[in-house]
């Protein structure tokens, strides 16, 4: 439902500031919209290529755990696991949208277990595990940037279609009533004017002894 | 002692009889997983095999291996059974080091005795040393005289390091006293299994540590006793100067010269501490066959886990043949 808006001067003057900047908006956020479109094309293709790590990665790391609980019984390899991974996460503001970006630390690759007494199939099945757990980090990386950006993609689609479709055309239907109200008050203004100046004119003449035309017509005689 | 070998060696050789034989590793390596099932139903594993998954094989596996290797002990008294236990021992180790590393990691009891291996040490021990609170307090419940894992837990935890050093010092100081028990209890074969065993850790070790980017404290990961691989060598190696094997090519050691990779060289040591195995395995009044039966048994049950997975997954037996008949 349109707004109800008074008819003046003024607030047609703000009504117009506010069209300028509604089109202005609409072109940063359609602008924000495709620098937005090609990052998330861009991460798209990173976002294949960590998948893909990923599911070798754990293609590598289960059979290298079969292997394992194979030879240093099944009991014995899972005593090991439960080791944290530690993640190192910053939110950094990609066009104005905020994208989490999570890393390994260097170092987290260091073995948290004896060597000495650990068969070489765990030990590779452990290797693996921490190979895979850096997949899986740079998956979540990139998915959750690409969620976030695909987020903000509809977002900012939303807001544009919302100044475009809605905004704009309710301030331009505003604009056309307060200049179509002022334009009939201001033709109401000079026939008053006009009026005004005719009985003006005919008081001069009568108190100058002239008879007017049209009021002899219209004296009905 | 020797009236004590005869009865342990008589018994062992009954067992060692038992072992399953190569044409069922053979036929399992192409089976699928019922027939793997169905072909163990058959073996010295059927009494134990109560269901056809892959955790029920796992179970009979354990179960069996604690039928018929874990009483070992039991079957003799005083001196003899310390011996007899003495290859028994690392279980204990692989246990009381996931006990530490549950009670550091904050797992419940339970939790950490689901992880748990059949060991030597009785179950109320174990209880007691879940109960306690830090690693001393664990050294302090395994108060057993002479036993070189309580030995080794003792000096490991002096000044309070991390788990990773506590871990890497528990490792050196159980292959230490382990050696040390052998040689105090005048059994020569089996010192020099011992001292050939930590030989080949300390090799591998240097090959893991290769692999893994040689740290600083290289020698906190030697285990001492060896009698062919020096610290100098095992350093080279973990540095990645794999010249320094030549030193071990007048060795027993020296089928393990070629070897680069961990998993050649843990195929090759696994062969030649099986060897060495065997050779005492010809001593009737010795610790050699009960010794050779007890790392058959353990090399039968690696290969039978492995067999299990390689079926139950359907991989193909080329993926882990090497390994099953290596």
């Amino acid at each position: 439902m349109a707004e109800q808006v008074s008819p003046t001067r003024s607030t047609l003057l703000a009504k117009r500031d506010q069209r300028r900047l509604a089109l202005q908006g609409a072109d940063l956020l359609k602008n924000k919209r495709d620098a937005l479109i090609g990052e998330f094309f861009a991460l798209v293709q990173d976002s294949l290529k960590a998948r893909e790590a990923l599911n070798a990665a754990a293609k590598d790391a289960y059979f290298s755990l079969l292997i394992a609980k194979a030879f240093d019984t099944p009991e014995a390899v899972e005593s090991l696991s439960g080791t944290p991974v530690r993640v190192h996460m910053e939110v950094e503001s990609l066009y104005g949208v905020k994208v989490p970006r999570i890393s390994a630390p260097e170092g987290n690759g260091a073995l948290a277990f004896s060597p000495i007494g650990v068969g070489s199939k765990t030990l590779e099945a452990a290797t693996a595990f921490r190979a895979l757990a850096e997949a899986i980090i740079e998956v979540a990386n990139t998915e959750n940037r690409l969620r976030k950006i695909g987020e903000e993609i509809k977002k900012t689609n939303r807001r544009v279609n919302a100044l475009e479709q809605i905004t704009i055309p309710e301030i331009n239907e505003q604009i056309k009533f307060i200049s179509d109200t002022l334009d009939q008050r201001a033709l109401e203004e000079v026939t008053t004017l006009k009026r005004i100046k005719a009985k003006i004119e005919e008081r001069e003449a009568q108190e100058a002894g002239v008879i007017s035309a049209h009021l002899e017509k219209g004296a009905g005689l | 002692m020797a009236a004590g070998y005869a009865y342990l060696n008589a018994r062992v050789r009954s067992r060692r009889s038992q072992l399953v034989g190569e044409g069922f590793f053979q036929q399992a390596l192409s089976a699928s997983f019922p027939d793997f099932v169905r072909l163990l139903g058959e073996t010295v594993y059927g009494p134990d095999l109560k269901g056809g998954s892959l955790e029920d094989v796992d179970r009979a596996v354990s179960s069996h291996l604690s039928r018929t290797v874990g009483d070992l002990p039991s079957l003799v008294s005083g001196e003899l059974r310390t011996v007899v236990s003495l290859p028994l021992l690392r279980a204990d180790l692989v246990n009381l080091k996931a006990i530490l590393r549950g009670k550091a990691a904050g797992k419940d009891p339970e939790e950490i005795k689901a992880t748990l291996v059949g060991g030597t040490l009785p179950d109320t021990l174990i209880n007691s040393m879940l109960q306690a609170s830090d690693a001393a307090g664990i050294a302090q419940i395994l108060q057993l005289p002479g036993n070189p894992l309580a030995k080794a837990l003792r000096n490991a935890v002096q000044g309070s390091p991390d788990l990773l050093a506590l871990e890497v010092a528990l490792d050196r100081e159980f292959f230490a006293a382990a050696l040390a028990k052998a040689k105090k209890l005048r059994e020569r074969f089996l010192a020099s299994y011992f001292a050939l065993e930590v030989d080949a850790t300390n090799l591998a070790t240097a090959f893991k540590l290769q692999a893994l980017g040689a740290p600083a404290n290289l020698e906190a990961y030697f285990v001492p006793g060896g009698t062919h691989l020096s610290l100098t060598a095992f350093s080279r190696i973990a540095q990645g100067d794999f010249a320094a094997m030549d030193t071990l090519s007048a060795t027993p050691l020296a089928p393990a010269t070629g070897a680069r990779t961990l998993g050649d060289l843990e195929r090759i040591l696994r062969k030649i501490l099986r060897q060495k195995a065997h050779q005492g395995s010809l001593d009737s009044l010795g610790p050699g066959l009960t010794l050779d039966y007890v790392r058959s048994k353990e090399w039968e049950a690696a290969r039978i886990r492995l067999l299990a997975r390689r079926a139950y997954y359907n991989l193909p037996a080329d993926a882990v043949e090497k390994e099953v008949m290596g």
